[in-house]
């Protein structure tokens, strides 16, 4: 089954969405 | 999150269509610099960023499958029309009023479609018609209340 494929990367994440025209999705989350 | 949320097909697959996903543990140390970037207090916290690093928009707190998927949506809509593409966010607005229009968020979308429409083309109609829906599928909505000026006289 596909699944999401999450980076840590911030930057990187703003760049790869530039060159692909999508937006980032940034979710701030607390394992508990 | 993950164990319903992020699990879910078709959340997956909206993901994965149309942003690049980024997950920050604020537990840790190494997310410190962008809990404080982004002045985040409570999580589940989830945002909306432009490829140069802006929040476009945001909201807090868990939402099942069936609300997440379009609470994404208006997400990307707001973003688009943030960013003046106005035709791309009027699309995203009517997709949600088309797949979700009983959805928590489906009166902002209702809203904002109007908004989207009017930006881009100028013509009062686009704007005034639109927001007319909301007095009668979202007569109870708050969004409706932001458009009430136009039910006067």
């Amino acid at each position: 089954m596909a699944s999401i494929q999450w980076t840590d990367d911030f930057d990187m994440a703003c760049h790869q969405a530039g060159q692909d025209e999508k937006l980032v999705l940034l979710d701030f989350f607390s394992p508990t | 999150m993950s164990a319903v949320t992020y699990s879910d097909a078709q959340v997956i697959a909206t993901i994965t269509a149309r942003f690049v996903p980024v997950q920050i543990n604020t537990q840790e140390a190494a997310g410190l610099p962008l809990v404080q970037r982004f002045y985040q207090v409570w999580t589940p916290d989830l945002r909306v960023i432009s490829p140069d690093g802006v929040d476009l928009y945001h909201w807090n707190g868990y939402l099942p499958p069936a609300e997440f998927v379009p609470q994404l949506l208006v997400a990307q809509a707001q973003a688009l029309l943030r960013l003046h593409d106005e035709p791309g966010a009027a699309a995203v607005y009517r997709e949600v009023l088309e797949r979700f229009p009983t959805s928590a968020v489906a009166p902002e979308a209702q809203y904002f479609a109007a908004v989207a429409a009017y930006k881009h083309s100028h013509q009062a109609p686009d704007l005034l018609d639109t927001w007319r829906r909301l007095q009668t599928q979202y007569p109870t909505s708050i969004w409706r209340v932001k458009q009430s000026f136009t039910e006067q006289g």
